[in-house]
C-alpha cells in the first residue's frame, strides 16, 4: 500500500503539477537508485538509470492509472531503464576493456576487494550478487529482493517468462553455490 | 530421479516461488528425493538471505537530487513535452468548451422563447 502522501502527489502529478512530482521524486529516489545500484552494480549506470526512470515516469504519469502500486510502476520502469543502460554499457565497455579486465566497477564502499577479508554472510551475500552476471543479476534482484511477478520481470526485460524462470534458477544456484561452497576467496 | 532434468528443476522452482499451486505428485517427489530437497533447501537459504536485502537502502550520490530536478525542468520546458501534454489535455478542453457553448446556445433559446421571441 502506498503512503497517503504518494497517493496525493500521484494524483496532483496526474493533473499536470510540476511539483507534485517533484516531491513525488524527493519521496521515492533513495529507494529507486537502491534498485538501479542493485540492477547495474555500479553509480554510474544508477544515476543514469534513476534520470531516465523520472523521466520517462514524468512523462507517462498521466496514464498512471493506479490499478498498481505507485512503486511497483516505478520498479517496473527502472528495471526496463536498467536493462536498455546495461546493455548500452555492456556493449560500450566490451569495445573499450580486454577479456581480463573485471567489468563491474564497485563503489568503494562496496568494492569486493576491501572485502575479502570480510565473514559476514551477508558482506559475501553483496559480493556474490554484485559478481553475478548482468542477465542473472537483475532477475534475481527482481524476484528475490523486490519479489515482483515473472511476467512482469520478463515484460520489463524483453525476455519470456520461461526465460525469465530459467535465469532465475541459474542465478540462485551460482549464489548459492558462492555462499556455500567454501570458495577461498570467500571463506569464512 | 536426477535433479539435473529440467522438470526437477520446474518442480523446484515452483515450490519456491510460492506462485503457483504445486500438485500433489510433485510434493511427494521432492519428499522423496534427496537430492531435490537438498537442492529446495539450499535454495531457500539464499532466498531469505536475499530478501534481507529489501529492507537496506544504499545512499545516493549527494548531488542526484538536484540533477533529477533539473532534468525534469529541461524536460517541462522542451517543446515536444509541451505539444505532447497539449494533446493529451485537447480532448477534454475541447469537451468542456463544446459543454459550455451548448449550454450558452440553450440558455439562449429558453429566454427568447420566454420573452416570446422566435
Amino acid at each position: 500500500m502506498s503512503p497517503p502522501e504518494v497517493i496525493r502527489y500521484v494524483e496532483a502529478a496526474r493533473r499536470g503539477d510540476h511539483e507534485a512530482f517533484e516531491q513525488l521524486v524527493r519521496l521515492t529516489y533513495h529507494d529507486t537508485y537502491t534498485l538501479a545500484y542493485r540492477l547495474t552494480g555500479n553509480e554510474e549506470d544508477a544515476r543514469d538509470v534513476v534520470q531516465e526512470t523520472y523521466l520517462r515516469t514524468y512523462r507517462s504519469i498521466g496514464r498512471f492509472r493506479g490499478d498498481a502500486q505507485f512503486s511497483t510502476w516505478l520498479y517496473r520502469i527502472t528495471a526496463n531503464c536498467a536493462a536498455s543502460v546495461s546493455a548500452r554499457s555492456a556493449r560500450h565497455r566490451h569495445a573499450e576493456l580486454g577479456p581480463d579486465t573485471p567489468v563491474l566497477e564497485l563503489r568503494a564502499d562496496h568494492d569486493p576487494a576491501q572485502h575479502v577479508d570480510a565473514t559476514t554472510l551477508r558482506a559475501r551475500l553483496e559480493i556474490a550478487i554484485a559478481e553475478l552476471p548482468p542477465r542473472l543479476r537483475q532477475v534475481i534482484v527482481l524476484r528475490d529482493v523486490y519479489e515482483l511477478p515473472h511476467d512482469q520481470i520478463a515484460a520489463e526485460l524483453g525476455i519470456s517468462e520461461s526465460a525469465a524462470k530459467v535465469r532465475l534458477h541459474r542465478a540462485r544456484r551460482m549464489l548459492r553455490d558462492r555462499l556455500f561452497s567454501g570458495d577461498q576467496r570467500h571463506a569464512v | 530421479m536426477p535433479y539435473e532434468s529440467r522438470n526437477c528443476r520446474d518442480i523446484v522452482s515452483e515450490m519456491l516461488d510460492e506462485t503457483s499451486v504445486v500438485s500433489l505428485a510433485h510434493r511427494q517427489h521432492v519428499e522423496q528425493c534427496s537430492e531435490c530437497r537438498r537442492e529446495l533447501d539450499s535454495q531457500r537459504a539464499v532466498r531469505s538471505q536475499v530478501r534481507v536485502l529489501r529492507a537496506e537502502q544504499i545512499d545516493p550520490p549527494a548531488d542526484l537530487l538536484a540533477q533529477l530536478y533539473a532534468d525534469l525542468r529541461r524536460c517541462a520546458a522542451s517543446p515536444s513535452y509541451r505539444l505532447a501534454r497539449l494533446v493529451r489535455v485537447a480532448p477534454y478542453v475541447g469537451g468542456v468548451l463544446a459543454a459550455g457553448a451548448a449550454g450558452a446556445v440553450l440558455a439562449g433559446r429558453t429566454r427568447r422563447t420566454r420573452f416570446g421571441i422566435v
